[in-house]
């Protein structure tokens, strides 16, 4: 045992002298530090902290994505419920729409009556209710208050259209006389330009207002630009009594007598039309105590212009009517009927309209509008007629477009009657109209 | 921002503007032609009794309503009334 640990001490000793110089070498190799594997290290190791942040931030980037695209998902269908449910009235086999107008204003006149007043003006809801694209439903009610502070309504029209083909469409129900432009065209406050009816064309005039029965109508372009209208229409027709000649839609014929009338027009280029009217009816006399009844004639002709080009409205209108004599009763409380002498209704107005806009842009004086209208109306024949008409009427005003359908209008006007004993008379009028 | 983030965002605007640019299903592309016709139209015809709307006054279906009322009152052709409603509608 010894000797064997003897014979190996030797080599065990010359084993660790190697290691200890080996070790010793190695030590005296790393001692001295090497600058460049250094930098090495560390650009290696700022490049592998810039990777990991890209990789990082591309993983974000990723997941915003996936979010962002699960966003747009969301808001793509919600897009489409938004889409189909705005588009829903559009879809709808029967669609419905309110519009109408209303207006307000005020009265002063020099007559001396003192009785300058506010006016409460109308309010007029039209109610269109339309199937399909080829039928159409429309009615307009009026709401006044009259001067003793009462509401009072009226179904102004009601109709059932069916546009039958590009150029037909028949129209059954009641409506507004087609004959002549104001009535059917220009009556509503936020369409008039003037804060009134021309004399004549209003309630009590020569212009009838409505009737009830059918009518054609439609238009036909004709050579490059033109267009040629018409109306033919059939109904009730108008009635006579106590209360004068009424030229409104009535429930009911009361003689089996309809009226058949009409207008054609013809616009050789859009921004110029013309029109011919003509209305024609029987009426029978209304029944007093006492007396025959018969019936008259009633014949209405008219003619009709209209210049619209750019800031110019330039526009007339013509109406003439006729009543033969009757036998019936003249007026309210009479015990027998009377021969009715045979009467002469006569209106016509001239109306200008300019607005600023067409020469300048300046703020405020761009939506200045000037118009000027002269119109008279006269009444030949029986007595109690006339006492409502025979009138010139000179009215000139300003108007402001607060928007197309947004009007505040000014005007002075001038009245000269007929009637004895009746003053005449200047007004300035004053309304704010609203077509929606 | 990093080129990589740069592509992504890119990419997700393109798509949302490729997105709002798809039109609504339902929606015929607009004729340039009748649309030519429409607004002339709009602007001949409507004139002839009141102050020209603007064409955002009204709700596309109102304007379905609308101008088939002023199509009796103005008596106006069908094809006339069709292409101031497609105008009314795509300026709308």
């Amino acid at each position: 045992m010894d000797k064997q640990l003897a014979i190996r001490s030797p080599a065990i000793i010359m084993v660790m002298t190697a290691l200890a110089v080996l070790l010793g070498a190695s030590t005296a190799y790393a001692a001295p530090p090497d600058p460049s594997l250094e930098e090495r290290i560390e650009t290696l190791e700022r490049e592998l902290l810039i990777l990991k942040q890209e990789l990082q931030g591309a993983q974000q980037a990723e997941g915003r994505v996936e979010k962002l695209e699960t966003e747009l998902a969301g808001t793509q269908q919600k897009l489409a419920e938004v889409d189909k449910e705005a588009r829903a009235e559009e879809r709808a086999a029967t669609k419905f729409h309110l519009a109408g107008y209303a207006a307000a204003g005020f009265e002063a006149s020099d007559n001396g009556a003192g009785e300058d007043s506010f006016t409460a003006g109308s309010f007029n809801p039209i109610f269109h209710f339309q199937y399909n694209d080829n039928i159409l439903f429309e009615s307009e009610l009026e709401f006044e208050v009259s001067e003793d502070g009462e509401t009072e309504t009226e179904l102004e029209y009601s109709s059932l259209n069916w546009f039958a083909t590009d150029y037909l469409a028949v129209k059954l129900g009641k409506w507004l006389s087609p004959i002549g432009q104001f009535q059917e065209r220009m009556h509503p406050a936020w369409i008039n330009k003037l804060p009134n009816a021309p004399a004549g064309f209003g309630h009590g005039g020569v212009q009838p207002a409505s009737d009830v029965g059918v009518q054609l109508r439609g238009g036909v372009p004709v050579l490059q630009q033109g267009l040629f209208t018409y109306v033919v229409a059939v109904g009730n027709g108008p009635r006579v009594g106590g209360h004068g000649l009424e030229l409104e839609g009535f429930g009911s014929d009361d003689n089996s007598n309809k009226s058949v009338g009409g207008r054609l027009g013809f616009l050789p280029v859009p921004f110029l039309e013309f029109g011919v009217s003509y209305l024609t009816a029987e009426v029978t006399g209304e029944e007093a105590d006492m007396g025959p009844v018969t019936d008259g004639d009633y014949d209405l002709w008219g003619a009709d212009f209209a210049f619209t080009r750019g800031p110019w409205d330039f526009r007339g209108e013509y109406l003439n009517s006729e009543l033969d004599s009757f036998f019936g009763l003249a007026e309210v409380g009479d015990m027998t009927t009377n021969l009715i002498p045979a009467t002469e209704w006569e209106a016509w107005y001239l109306q200008l309209a300019y607005q600023l806009s067409g020469f300048t842009n300046a703020w405020f004086l761009q939506n200045l509008e000037l118009v000027g209208r002269y119109g008279e109306f006269d009444i030949d024949g029986f007595n109690e007629f006339e006492e409502h008409g025979n009138e010139e009427r000179f009215t000139a005003g300003i108007n402001y477009l607060i928007a197309p359908s947004v009007i505040a209008k000014l005007a002075w006007e001038s009245r000269e009657f007929d009637e004895p004993g009746r003053k005449d008379e200047g007004r300035l009028l004053g309304q704010f109209a609203f077509g929606f | 921002m990093k080129t990589k983030d740069i592509l992504l965002t890119v990419s997700v605007l393109a798509t949302l503007a490729t997105a709002t640019a798809v039109p609504a299903q339902g929606d015929a592309p607009p004729d340039p032609a009748q649309m030519a016709r429409g607004a002339q139209a709009w602007s001949d015809h409507c004139g002839r009794c009141h102050n020209v709307r603007a064409p955002d006054e009204k709700q596309d279906y109102e304007w379905d309503i609308s101008v088939n009322h002023m199509r009796l009152i103005g008596n106006l052709p069908g094809q006339t009334a069709e292409d101031i409603k497609a105008f009314l509608k795509s300026s709308n």
